[in-house]
């Protein structure tokens, strides 16, 4: 992955390489593929506009990430008016369902429609850093950056959404872990 | 306390978001929108998706790639800040006119009105009693007194001029101790202008039952220094109230001077039968007429000279008043219950215009607070959209 570069050809060829990661989050955080389609579009036409902001030596992925969260909020807050700020579940099993082929293992499945389901319950800002987090592998920093919160914040959001997941019935019989390793890993 | 397996949610998230089937061809229909926005980067907006458009590239992206193709493409919907913006321009242009209009029309209403409307101290007429009005009162109208536009007096048909009655009051207010100088220098007055004192009255305060001093004088001035006086007068204390009144006598004179005329002309006529008389009997007939015609006659010549007195000096009443600020107070003799009662319905009531007072500030005090929160409201709000 490129990183730090503000060359048109070597944005264009980290955009294009990060661009199915960046459809896939904004579809985890909208809950809709046509939603998350043009959401991932603008944010790759701001980013290329804006291209010049991106200092060298800069982290690309965490600027990347936030241009696509504030369009996805940009989205849920102007353009779907009518929506909650939580995403169309429904919405999100359609697309899963239609790729998932039947001789997929059932228990993974199941698992992935029950983590879908409890992230859509979550609010958008808890829902924002349990994907950056577990999906695109941010670190906190770097969650911080995309979210343009403090660190601490996005410990203490992660905190609580993995408390509010841990409720949530679905997940709790597969993957809850009443241990004080897993206690750690979100404190 | 109970948490998540982190490991269990990563790998679930990863199955289905693996599972998400990622638009062919999406990224590259991007990259030249993008690349061709360099040569019109501010035309670059949200583009939106029409349920006929396929997967590859929405509707206004062809549309937005079309029309920089041939030139004809433009923005689909201004941003709203650009129409907040718009709007408050107009706003502002609208209240600027409308002010503008106003004060505008306030001055065009002031250029065209040729008398002003708040009543001031009337001018008082210089020494030409023609031009007095037949009744004016100082303390309201200004009109006739010293205009030049006054319509002119009748003529009187014996002696040729008019004949005007003035009479005019001045309320004066002094400082203490100096009732005996103006009155004073109100004789003296007098005296310069070739009038005389008519009377006088002067009240002593005591401090008690009278606490001020006052007094009044009544002056007689001629009629052509009657203006003056009058003007003189005000200079020696404060005016209070000031009247002046003039009323044309002219037709009175003349009609008292015809009817002397006429009754003088029947006692040269008698006269002269008189002296052709022969015998007693006529002569007694013709001296009872002539005795009812001068007694007629000396009637008519004294309202005559009373007119012309009453034309000839001007009547002015001049009253002083001391200024010794309020009068004593008057002790009712109240019982301590009844001076606490009274002192404590003194302290409501101040307490109660203090607060009426104070609450006009309050208001306006509340107002500007709850601008501002109604601006900090909008300035979060504005900081909040933009993160999360």
């Amino acid at each position: 992955m490129a990183h730090g570069r503000k060359d048109g050809e070597d944005l264009a060829g980290w955009l294009e390489a990060s661009y199915p990661q960046s459809f896939r989050t904004a579809c985890l955080l909208l809950g809709n593929r046509a939603d998350a389609e043009e959401a991932v579009q603008e944010a790759f036409l701001r980013a290329w506009r804006f291209r010049a902001s991106l200092g060298a030596g800069s982290n690309v992925a965490p600027w990347l990430y936030r241009v696509v969260v504030n369009t996805c909020w940009s989205k849920l807050r102007q353009e779907v008016p009518h929506r909650e700020h939580r995403a169309d579940t429904s919405g999100l099993e359609d697309v899963v369902s239609t790729v998932i082929s039947p001789e997929d293992d059932a228990w993974r499945a199941e698992l992935s429609r029950g983590a879908l389901r409890a992230l859509c319950d979550l609010p958008m800002h808890l829902r924002v850093v349990v994907v950056l987090r577990y999906y695109a592998d941010l670190s906190e920093r770097e969650i911080a950056v995309a979210v343009g919160r403090r660190p601490g914040t996005v410990k203490s959001r992660l905190h609580e959404a993995g408390r509010r997941l841990a409720a949530n019935p679905e997940l709790r019989a597969s993957m809850v872990d009443d241990n004080d390793a897993a206690k750690e890993v979100f404190l | 306390m109970t948490m998540i397996d982190e490991e269990a949610l990563r790998a679930a998230l990863q199955g289905a978001a693996d599972s998400i089937a990622v638009p062919d061809r999406a990224v590259d229909q991007i990259l030249v929108v993008a690349q061709r926005l360099d040569a019109r980067p501010r035309a670059a907006r949200r583009f939106r998706r029409r349920p006929d458009d396929g997967v590859d590239v929405t509707g206004a992206a062809k549309q937005f790639e079309n029309g920089i193709v041939d030139g004809t493409w433009q923005q689909r919907r201004p941003p709203r800040r650009v129409l907040v913006a718009v709007a408050a321009i107009a706003v502002i242009c609208i209240s600027v006119a409308a002010a503008t209009t106003l004060s505008g029309s306030k001055t065009s209403h002031l250029a065209v009105s040729p008398t002003p409307t708040a009543p001031t101290r009337p001018p008082l007429r210089s020494a030409t009693p023609s031009k007095l009005g037949s009744a004016t009162n100082g303390t309201v109208e200004a009109g006739p007194l010293g205009s030049s536009t006054a319509p002119a007096l009748p003529t009187g048909a014996v002696g040729g001029s008019s004949k005007v009655e003035e009479t005019g009051s001045v309320d004066l207010t002094v400082g203490r101790g100096q009732l005996e100088l103006v009155l004073t220098r109100l004789t003296n007055l007098a005296t310069a202008e070739g009038g005389f004192v008519a009377s006088t009255q002067t009240q002593f305060g005591d401090g008690a039952s009278t606490p001020l001093s006052s007094g009044s004088i009544t002056l007689q001035v001629p009629e052509a220094s009657f203006g003056p006086v009058v003007a003189q007068a005000q200079t020696f204390g404060k005016v209070t109230a000031l009247t002046t009144r003039g009323i044309d006598v002219t037709g009175q004179y003349v009609d008292l001077q015809a009817r002397i005329a006429a009754l003088e002309a029947s006692r040269d006529q008698y006269l002269t039968i008189m002296s052709k008389a022969t015998s007693i009997s006529d002569i007694l007939a013709v001296q009872a007429q002539l005795d009812t015609l001068q007694t007629q006659i000396e009637q008519l010549q004294g309202q005559l000279q009373v007119l012309d007195s009453e034309t000839t000096y001007g009547t002015l009443v001049v009253s002083v008043l001391e200024r010794g600020g309020h009068p004593a107070p008057v002790h009712h003799g109240r019982s301590g219950i009844a001076s606490a009662w009274h002192g404590a319905v003194s302290g409501f009531a101040a307490a109660f215009d203090g607060l009426i007072r104070i609450a006009g500030p309050a208001l306006f005090v509340l107002l500007c607070l709850a601008a501002l929160a109604v601006l900090g409201r909008l300035a979060w709000r504005g900081v909040r959209r933009r993160t999360l």
